[in-house]
């Protein structure tokens, strides 16, 4: 496991030898890292204060260029995906706040999110392979969207329908066909957020049902 | 007000079905029938909503738009269609109701429940206990099962129809395909 850091990728475990670290107080790759929990993050952070400006840095710091990237999740069990390639949410999850609450998650969403989102900047731990599944492996869903809402939790959740955008559908008003009542209900409430009332004249496909008498004439007047 | 006429556009009449029930929409859409076969959509409006698109306000952006083969299949189409007045619709109407009349005639025979929406060319035709069926509750009653049994014999019998329950009829269908059909459907309906 690696650590990106200014003055290149951190070998964790060379550096961990070389500081006296003993067996187990440091996370040997990143599944243990991220089952090692809050624990793992602060001896990484650690390790990292102490080993990227060390004298012996040379020791265990890596060109990342030279290196391969393994995958980092060995079994992943679901891989949930965040917006990070459109700016606004980008700039949503950066506020330090909204990243602890993510990183507290747990889920592999959020810890995906936070190593993104924490990035290779400095003084910050990350397992750095994080950062290049996030960059290189992963598909963004354009339809999965996160809800960040004051001080709650940021949520993931996926539309209603899932070939539609929640935009979309929140666009649109659906109503019971060759009911005039209804129609006229909803433009009388709502005239002023709509800009076209769209129907089939004679809906063809659905028993070749006709209008009833005065309900095209209604909507015509009406709109 | 915008009517989706890309069923019933051309097909009803030259004036779609807003044409028949005297309407005027503010934009309408048509496709399918128009292009007698090629693929091909179209919208049309009043003059005032129009002229933002060729102006430029109103973006119609599209691949295939102004495609010149489905274009001209377009126009060759309606050329036929509007010939004589559009008489070829009354025709059509004319062989739609010679079917219908039979189909209706041969579910009789067999005492099988079943009904026939129809408007102009276009029918729907579906085995069901109402008497009428003018809303979707109603047209969800219908037997779907028994319908799609119907088309699968219907097709060994030599037509094939679609399995929803709709029927087009278009400008080549005569008197002959209607006899045919007719004896097709006495004989699928006997082994349903």
């Amino acid at each position: 496991m690696g650590i990106v850091t200014p003055q290149g990728v951190l070998d964790v475990s060379e550096a961990g030898r070389a500081l006296g670290y003993r067996e187990g107080q440091l996370p040997s790759s990143v599944m243990g890292a991220i089952e090692g929990g809050e624990a793992s993050v602060a001896a990484l952070r650690e390790l990292t204060g102490r080993a990227r400006l060390h004298s012996g840095r040379s020791a265990w710091l890596r060109d990342e260029s030279a290196l391969n990237v393994l995958p980092c999740v060995a079994r992943p069990s679901k891989i949930l995906c965040v917006g990070l390639n459109y700016r606004k949410h980008a700039e949503t999850l950066r506020g330090p706040r909204r990243l602890e609450r993510l990183r507290h998650g747990g889920g592999h969403a959020g810890a995906a999110a936070g190593a993104r989102a924490y990035g290779p900047r400095e003084g910050r731990a990350v397992p750095w392979a994080f950062s290049r599944l996030l960059r290189r492996d992963l598909h963004f869903f354009s339809f999965r969207r996160y809800e960040a809402s004051g001080d709650g939790p940021v949520r993931f959740r996926s539309s209603r329908n899932r070939r539609q955008s929640e935009n979309s559908l929140k666009d649109v008003l659906l109503l019971p066909w060759n009911d005039a009542e209804a129609l006229e209900r909803v433009l009388r409430e709502r005239k002023d957020e709509i800009a076209a009332v769209i129907t089939e004249p004679i809906m063809c496909n659905n028993g070749c049902i006709r209008p009833k008498p005065g309900y095209l004439e209604r909507m015509r007047e009406w709109t | 007000m915008i009517l989706d006429e890309v069923i019933t556009g051309f097909r009803l009449g030259l004036g779609g079905a807003h044409g028949r029930f005297g309407l005027m929409p503010d934009l309408v859409t048509v496709g399918k029938a128009m292009g007698g076969g090629f693929a091909i959509s179209a919208v049309g409006g009043r003059a005032e909503f129009m002229a933002h698109i060729e102006s430029g306000a109103v973006s119609h952006l599209g691949t295939l738009n102004g495609n010149a083969a489905a274009t001209s299949a377009a126009l060759a189409t309606l050329r036929e269609l509007g010939k004589d007045g559009g008489s070829v619709y009354i025709r059509m109407e004319g062989i739609a109701d010679r079917l219908v009349q039979g189909i209706l005639g041969l579910l009789e025979k067999r005492g099988i429940p079943g009904l026939v929406n129809q408007a102009g060319p276009v029918f729907h035709l579906m085995f069901t206990a109402e008497k009428r069926v003018e809303d979707f509750d109603a047209f969800n009653r219908r037997d779907a099962a028994k319908y799609g049994r119907f088309a699968e014999l219907l097709l060994e019998e030599g037509v094939l129809i679609r399995p929803s329950g709709l029927w087009y009829v278009s400008a080549v269908h005569g008197e002959d395909e209607v006899l045919a059909t007719l004896a097709s459907v006495d004989l699928a309906l006997a082994r349903l």
